[in-house]
């Protein structure tokens, strides 16, 4: 099937260039949902508030990093997401009984599968984050340098290497850094 | 499980440094073996998005407190807005203010990260005061030492206005916009703090507050960090640094 960009792109648009008019435009009409559901589930006016500014980060990266575009209204998508984000806290850290659990859930296939697409992300991110939290200390320094200064010759002359040695050791900490993600339980669910 | 040598292999495609017959083993060794297909697209998915988030740090930061700002705003601040101040005279405001802070402190700590309400103790505004406008510039002290932020805000910006040098009340108007929430203007003001060498620690101590009300911790820490530990703010820093 064919999709074309929806006109809410404007709010991913402003999120990239963090465009305070739009995201106020934002916040008016679509937090009043999220609100709602967060205040009748457990939740307060604050923690809406968190949940809706994580929400929209991470939706950001997603913008900046893979391009996201639009192909369904915000307001499922955004609402999908802050819903389902607020059951997986509420959940970790109690019994609570949550209410509404099934509304809007026949949403359209678009908004369903960019709240999908979206969730793999943060949760492929949270995979790479956390496996290179765990590395060495050398190789968090050294991965470091090249992350933030792209040519490798001027991460070995700060740090006073040769040039094949500084791209050996990069290429060995990646490894293990990927063996390390390979052999987490949460990546094979990733694949799929 | 694949070799050093084959890491380094894709490091090298990634640095553009493949001959062409290097190029064509490794494009045949993909097709091929699986497993060389899933570790090479992995390597380059892992560099590209570590890469993009070490990068991105500043401009997420800055999006945070858009956000945050916005959020404060549209969603808490009718809420905030007390009825009960027509009733009670004005120690009974500032007590039920404290109550709330204090409560909105201890929800916060529920999470395990400390709380800006937690740190966020000002030291008294004692400035001499001369010149023709003393009586504003004593109101906008007393605004602030009440804890009367919004005041406090308004008429020291007037009061920068006429001393854009005076460092005392560019501090004091910094604590005021963030006790109101108005982070980003906050934290330019400490920004521009930071160059006073007088003020140096003061600075970071207050930039590292703003991204701790923005729940920035890792920002926060770094401002820590770079606090002198002999200085007046070296042992409130110690105390945050623990708790982070």
């Amino acid at each position: 099937m064919y999709n074309t960009t929806h006109s809410d792109q404007k709010y991913i648009t402003a999120l990239l260039h963090n465009d305070s008019k739009v995201l106020r435009e934002l916040y008016q009409k679509f937090s009043g949902k999220v609100i709602s559901f967060i205040v009748k589930n457990n939740g307060d006016r604050e923690r809406a508030q968190d949940i809706i500014q994580e929400v929209l980060v991470t939706i950001y990266h997603q913008a900046k990093e893979k391009g996201l575009v639009l192909t369904a209204p915000f307001d499922a998508y955004f609402f999908l997401l802050c819903k389902r984000r607020w059951l997986n806290e509420i959940q970790k850290y109690s019994h609570s009984k949550v209410t509404n659990l099934d509304e809007n859930v026949s949403i359209l296939d678009d908004s369903e599968s960019m709240v999908q697409e979206t969730e793999k992300y943060e949760r492929q991110s949270g995979l790479y984050q956390s496996m290179f939290d765990k590395m060495s200390s050398a190789c968090k320094e050294l991965l470091e340098k090249t992350l933030v200064i792209k040519s490798l010759e001027e991460v070995a002359r700060i740090m006073q290497l040769s040039y094949a040695y500084v791209r050996k050791k990069k290429s060995e900490c990646m490894g293990k850094l990927t063996q390390m993600i390979q052999a987490h339980p949460e990546y094979q669910s990733l694949k799929n | 499980m694949l070799t050093n040598e084959t890491y380094e292999l894709f490091e090298r495609f990634l640095q553009g440094e493949l001959n062409e017959s290097e190029q064509s083993d490794l494009d045949q060794k993909i097709v091929d073996n699986p497993e060389w297909a899933e570790a090479f697209s992995l390597y380059q998915s892992v560099d590209q998005h570590l890469r993009f988030h070490k990068q991105n740090q500043e401009q997420t930061a800055q999006l945070k407190q858009t956000l945050r700002q916005i959020g404060n705003e549209t969603l808490l601040e009718k809420m905030k807005k007390p009825v009960v101040i027509q009733f009670f005279n004005r120690n009974k405001v500032w007590m039920a203010a404290a109550s709330i802070l204090l409560l909105v402190g201890l929800f916060i700590f529920k999470d395990g990260q400390p709380a800006y309400v937690d740190f966020a103790q000002h030291s008294t505004m004692e400035l001499t005061v001369r010149g023709a406008n003393q009586n504003t510039e004593i109101e906008a002290q007393n605004s602030f030492n009440q804890g009367n932020y919004k005041q406090a805000e308004t008429l020291l910006k007037d009061w920068l206005q006429k001393e854009p040098d005076n460092a005392e009340v560019q501090l004091y108007y910094g604590i005021s916009l963030l006790e109101n929430n108005h982070l980003m203007e906050a934290q330019k003001v400490f920004k521009d703090l930071e160059k006073n060498e007088l003020f140096k620690n003061t600075a970071y101590w207050y930039l590292a507050l703003t991204s701790l009300k923005e729940k920035d911790y890792k920002t926060c820490e770094a401002y820590l960090k770079q606090i002198n530990t002999a200085s007046s703010e070296g042992k409130k820093a110690r105390r945050l640094l623990k708790k982070l």
